[in-house]
């Protein structure tokens, strides 16, 4: 088999363990560390579908910026292990077999579509995949698609992260001096 | 354009009455006046004075050598095969029922304007005055049956209302509701002739509805006479016959014009109109026929008994009207179509000016309505006696006044006619013998003879003002040359045409033709100067019994044997009371009030609200107030659909 | 550079990575439900999100086409501003009530 596949296999198993640790670890900050090892993996599925730029706006943005804010704020708040022990029976035992159920379901559907006659089958004649061209997802071609078919949108995400600031900073409410006003 | 000017005439008093009404609204809101009653006295009758001008308009100038003009000024309705419009129709017909109505409103409405002076709602008084007239002109313009039919329900509503019009004092507001009931009931016969006509001839245009009998000449179908008769049990409600005659005496509770108006010049002859409206359908149903010339003269007789014992002035005249109505529809059911109209035009001068004088009457003894306490009036109220005297002499039937052609060609038709009957005749000519005496005691005892009454009331007595006495002026002088319309040719020999007939013949004998046995012009001057004999021994029985100046006053209460029973109206109020009234009355309690409406809807309803009430119980405890529950419906929710869009489509 | 993956994209390849978003999704949503902590749930939505990358990178390869992969750039920058602002208020109410339990921010009803 090739090695990119064996590492595309291997990066999805541990994106879902890391999911599994997050879900199941009673110490939060097991769990970020899970869900950091899970994004980590995801970057590197990324990259071998090629698309090298996001596999590392993933790692940059996600494994080190938000992750990093979210292991800040549970080491900041003191969290004990699971003070929050309380029966979930109600909710777990209604929602819990549900979500299995739909799970199962759209998993077995997955397969059946795509095995079937169905549209991803007839995509494989249209795709040649030897004509991928080598710059696919790299960043000079990223970078030219986002900056000429997508600009406006690139511009208006940037109002986007404006608004993010001043949400924050009305919700901490800091004066413009930069002292919090408690 | 001239068209345009029927739905001109008929929309005025329409306009009268909603501005009447809302001056009458604003000023219980505001409570004061702000328009006072002179402007709506003046309102309501101009409206109605200008309906009568344009009508006289329509009739003689625009009409002359017409047989009908029309104006539809609406396109009502048109479902599967049946199709509506609004239509005015004006033909002969309706041509002399619009200027008597109009004319005699009038009249009448410029009388009320003195009559209703003082009073606290006279504004609402004239609203009232002016939607009847204009559902009065409704019935009698329709050319359809819907549209008189409206105006025959508008009329009934208008009765009721203007009955019940002091209805603070509840004896006024139950003769107003019983007027209303049982005017009902004979609208549910009209509705089943209507439906009826309509099955079996397709059409519900009095034009169409005619003309189907014009086609079917001569035959005659078993569904003619039923709806002849649903018809005419329509006509008993509204027109006072037997057996739904019962409204009309308690309808006396109203102020006096609205009797004059309503219970005596129009309204009552709504169903005799109807009749000859619908000759054609009664033509080829002589069954029906013979149950209207019946019940007419069995209805007049009746009542004119009745009326012989009665002590307050406006009962005796109710009955009178009832009896009169009786008349009409005796020559309506013999036949004579025309003459059933010329006698309700004269009795609509006569009975008009009767109750008005009596309304001044009224006035003048400040309210006191029974004879027995009067007398002696001439010499204090002598426009009023005057006038009432000619009207007296015109319903007795004296020539030349009015009520004595109408009359006598009535009683000639039923004597004659191939539908009409020698019986009839005679019990026609009994209650003219009646009429005559009921009307001269009626007259004696209120204008002759020494004062009865106590001594403030005749301080009081005093003649009233002109705005009351010019109406009944003119309307005397009608009782006196009213009749000149009509004069037969017996009479006339000839050299004066017999107008009313000539306008009319026309309009009542396209569809059907009635069968005069031959006789000679011997047996014809016999029956009339018979007529006037009547009219005589009438008078003279009554001047016997009533006319010395002396008269003691008799305590009804003490009455025994006949004069018991007709005192009591033949206990009819009773016996319906105890049969009909007081059963249905139970029934409904008992039944409809205790387990249907009780047990069963309000059950199903507060059952399926209880019920709901669970449901919705079960469903707020989804509502847990955590939020990740409402994540995960959401989610949930999410992806049913997307199973469901996308798999199970 | 020659293209990596070939023909696993369409066939397993599909399966396998589709499979791994669903899954990671449905854990993600149960981190979201079941667990009792403000923070718990924040990185559940983060991972609810990656998911759907993945989903929109493959997609992007699998048509080769950009679209995707700029959608997924956008994704990123929506993320990192609602986890900027998630944490300032969880921070408030922790503040306001010395916890970040889940219990005391539930209102009871129903």
């Amino acid at each position: 088999m090739d090695f990119n596949i064996l590492m595309y296999f291997v990066f999805g198993v541990v994106a879902i363990a890391g999911g599994l640790i997050l879900l199941f670890a009673k110490h939060p900050i097991k769990g970020a560390m899970g869900l950091l090892a899970s994004m980590l993996a995801l970057a590197g599925m990324y990259a071998i579908l090629q698309a090298h730029s996001i596999a590392v706006f993933q790692v940059i943005i996600y494994a080190g910026a938000i992750m990093v804010l979210i292991i800040y704020f549970l080491m900041l708040l003191d969290i004990k292990s699971e003070d929050y022990l309380r029966s979930y029976a109600k909710l777990v035992w209604t929602a819990g077999p549900l979500l299995l159920l739909l799970g199962i379901f759209f998993i077995y559907k997955l397969y059946t579509v795509f095995q079937g006659p169905g549209v991803l089958k007839d995509m494989s004649t249209a795709i040649s995949p030897a004509a991928n061209p080598e710059n696919f997802g790299g960043i000079k071609v990223f970078s030219k698609t986002l900056l000429t078919k997508y600009l406006f949108a690139f511009e208006f995400v940037s109002t986007l992260l404006f608004a993010a600031i001043v949400a924050v900073i009305s919700i901490v409410q800091l004066d413009w001096k930069g002292r919090k006003n408690d | 354009m001239e068209n345009s000017l029927i739905f001109i005439i008929v929309i005025l008093p329409l306009v009268g009455a909603v501005l009447n009404g809302t001056i009458a609204a604003t000023n219980a809101y505001r409570k004061k006046e702000i328009w006072g009653e002179k402007f709506s006295g003046a309102l309501a009758f101009s409206t109605v004075a200008a309906s009568f001008i344009l009508s006289i308009y329509v009739v003689f100038v625009k009409m002359a050598g017409l047989e009908s003009i029309s104006c539809t000024p609406y396109e009502w309705l048109s479902i599967g095969g049946l199709k509506l419009n609004i239509t005015f129709l004006v033909d002969h017909l309706s041509a002399v029922m619009l200027l008597t109505v109009t004319g005699v409103s009038a009249v009448i409405h410029f009388y009320s304007i003195g009559y209703i002076h003082g009073d606290e709602s006279s504004v609402r008084y004239f609203s009232f005055l002016n939607l009847f007239v204009f559902a009065m002109l409704l019935l009698i313009l329709g050319d359809s049956m819907p549209v008189m039919f409206v105006g025959w329900e508008g009329v009934g509503l208008c009765s009721y209302l203007l009955i019940g019009f002091w209805y603070k004092e509840d004896e006024k507001a139950a003769a107003g509701k019983k007027a209303f009931i049982v005017n009902r009931i004979g609208d549910f016969g009209f509705l089943l002739g209507m439906f009826l006509i309509f099955a079996n001839v397709g059409t519900l245009t009095i034009s169409g509805v005619n003309e189907f009998f014009h086609l079917h000449n001569s035959m005659t179908f078993f569904w003619t006479n039923v709806a002849g008769i649903c018809l005419f049990i329509g006509a008993t409600g509204k027109s006072a016959q037997i057996p739904l005659y019962v409204w009309l005496p308690d309808a006396m509770a109203g102020p006096t014009p609205v009797s004059a108006l309503i219970h005596a010049a129009t309204m009552v002859t709504a169903g005799v109109y109807m009749v000859c409206r619908f000759h054609g359908l009664y033509l080829a149903a002589p069954i029906a026929m013979n149950v209207v010339l019946w019940v007419g003269a069995l209805t007049a007789l009746f009542s004119a008994t009745i009326a012989l014992y009665q002590n307050d002035i406006k009962k005796v005249l109710a009955y009178s009207t009832v009896s009169q109505l009786g008349f009409m529809f005796m020559a309506a059911g013999a036949g004579a179509f025309v003459i059933a109209i010329f006698h309700l035009v004269m009795h609509a001068f006569f009975k008009a000016c009767l109750f008005l004088g009596s309304g001044s009457v009224i006035h003048g003894m400040g309210g006191e309505q029974d004879i027995r306490y009067m007398g002696g009036l001439k010499k204090f109220m002598p426009v009023t006696y005057i006038t009432f005297l000619l009207a007296t002499l015109a319903i007795a039937g004296f020539p030349p006044f009015a009520g004595f052609f109408s009359k006598d060609e009535i009683l000639w038709n039923v004597f004659a006619s191939g539908h009409g009957s020698k019986i009839v005749w005679f019990i026609g000519a009994l209650a003219a013998l009646g009429t005559a005496f009921y009307m001269f005691r009626l007259v004696y005892l209120t204008f002759f003879g020494n004062f009865r009454g106590t001594r403030e009331q005749e301080h009081h007595l005093h003649e009233s003002p002109k705005t009351m006495t010019v109406p009944l002026m003119i309307l005397g002088g009608l009782s006196l040359i009213g009749g000149w319309i009509g004069i037969p040719k017996l009479l006339s020999f000839g050299s004066i045409p017999n107008y009313i007939h000539e306008f009319l013949e026309p309009a009542v004998s396209k569809y059907g033709h009635v069968h005069i046995g031959h006789y000679s012009h011997a047996v014809e001057y016999g029956l009339m100067a018979l007529s006037v004999a009547i009219a005589f021994v009438g008078w003279f029985i009554a001047r016997s019994m009533f006319g010395d100046l002396k008269r003691k006053l008799v305590d009804p209460d003490t009455y025994t044997g006949i004069p018991r029973l007709l005192w009591n109206k033949y206990f009819v109020d009773e016996i319906y009371m105890k049969f009909i009234v007081d059963p249905i009355k139970s029934l409904s309690t008992n039944i409809f009030l205790n387990i249907s409406d009780k047990k069963i809807i309000d059950g199903f309803a507060n059952g399926s609200a209880s019920g709901w009430n669970k449901v919705a119980g079960l469903f707020s405890k989804l509502q847990t107030g955590n939020i990740q529950a409402y994540g995960f419906y959401m989610i949930f929710g999410a992806a049913i659909a997307f199973i469901f869009i996308l798999f199970v489509f | 550079m020659i293209n990596p993956l070939g023909d696993f994209i369409v066939g397993s390849g599909g399966i396998f990575t589709i499979s791994v978003v669903l899954i990671l999704f449905f854990i993600g949503v149960a981190t979201f439900i079941f667990r009792r902590t403000l923070l718990h749930m924040l990185m559940g939505v983060e991972l609810m999100l990656n998911a759907v990358n993945l989903s929109l990178i493959y997609f992007s390869r699998l048509h080769q086409n950009l679209d995707g992969q700029i959608l997924s750039l956008m994704i990123f920058v929506v993320a990192a501003c609602e986890v900027a602002v998630g944490i300032a208020i969880i921070v408030k109410l922790y503040k306001r009530t010395g916890t970040i339990g889940v219990e005391t921010y539930t209102e009871e009803r129903g």
